[in-house]
């Protein structure tokens, strides 16, 4: 099926998000200006349109040529941030229900989706702005858990093996990133 | 598996690399027509798609190997980029040139011997 030059325009976009402003503003015109082009060549010889691409597809290679703006790489280490404060399972030593666990699997996705879009390198930074706050979290919790306890009488032991727990999970947060973003973020 | 693919993949790019640079060495072109164009200066040898062209030219672009410019078509309309060797590119297309026609030397030597 042939598509229209604004649809060709539109799946195009889906593909470069992300991709910085003025960036992907050129990119539209220099992609979709050929586009017309060879749709007005299919006209006489429809061959031309063999070498189209699902323009998503080829938004997407150029997204991992230009890399992504700075608005996105920021959101994504707030996002982290949040995400590694909330995925610290010692909350649920107050909170049984608390669901820390599933914070700790959308931070994962977070860093997986920010190497796919960045790179390793954002990867790794994306891992680490999800770990420090995860494990500055964690001994902010485990230090008011011992004052707690030296004020108040005693409170909710926190075993050792969780914060050794913890301290590993975030620790390899950044080794996901990292490597997912090798191993994601090919050119084609 | 993967590591054929890899290799074809590997040489697809840079036998790309190097047809991109020998066809803008004979002047600047304007990517919308560079797939056709390479198609028939190759006969056919080189199907390029627009998902392995328009990438190629940016990362070498990116490289410093080629320049662009955009330029308003006279009859009005959307600007064009076109795209031209650099001084860094012309250096890589005769590295280029030199290991790829030794390659093809040395793959005819074994095919002949076969």
């Amino acid at each position: 099926m042939t598509l229209t030059a604004q649809q060709y325009e539109r799946r195009l976009r889906r593909g470069m998000r992300g991709v910085p402003g003025r960036t992907r503003r050129d990119l539209v015109e220099e992609l979709v200006g050929g586009y017309e082009v060879k749709l007005q060549a299919a006209s006489t010889d429809p061959s031309v349109l063999a070498a189209i691409d699902d323009p998503k597809r080829v938004g997407r290679a150029l997204r991992a040529v230009h890399g992504i703006g700075w608005g996105w790489r920021i959101l994504h280490w707030l996002l982290a941030g949040v995400l590694g404060v909330l995925s610290t399972p010692l909350l649920e030593a107050w909170l049984p229900a608390y669901p820390g666990t599933f914070f700790l699997i959308l931070l994962t996705v977070l860093v997986v989706r920010a190497a796919a879009l960045g790179g390793r390198w954002h990867g790794l930074v994306t891992g680490m702005a999800g770990a420090v706050p995860r494990i500055l979290m964690l001994f902010a919790f485990a230090a008011f858990m011992d004052w707690v306890a030296g004020h108040l009488g005693p409170t909710v032991a926190v075993p050792e093996e969780s914060l050794t727990a913890v301290v590993i999970t975030s620790l390899l947060l950044p080794v996901v990133g990292f490597l997912a973003g090798k191993r994601l973020r090919r050119p084609e | 598996m993967a590591r054929t693919t890899d290799a074809t993949t590997e040489l697809r790019r840079g036998a790309l690399e190097l047809a991109l640079l020998a066809h803008l060495a004979r002047g600047a072109a304007f990517g919308g027509g560079l797939a056709s164009e390479l198609s028939s200066a190759t006969d056919g040898a080189l199907d390029v798609t627009e998902g392995a062209l328009y990438p190629a030219l940016h990362r070498l672009e990116k490289r410093g190997v080629l320049g662009s410019e955009w330029v308003h078509p006279e009859g009005g309309g959307r600007r064009r980029r076109y795209y031209h060797l650099t001084a860094a590119g012309e250096a890589r297309l005769v590295e280029l040139t030199t290991a790829w026609q030794q390659l093809a030397a040395g793959v005819d030597r074994l095919l002949e011997e076969g």
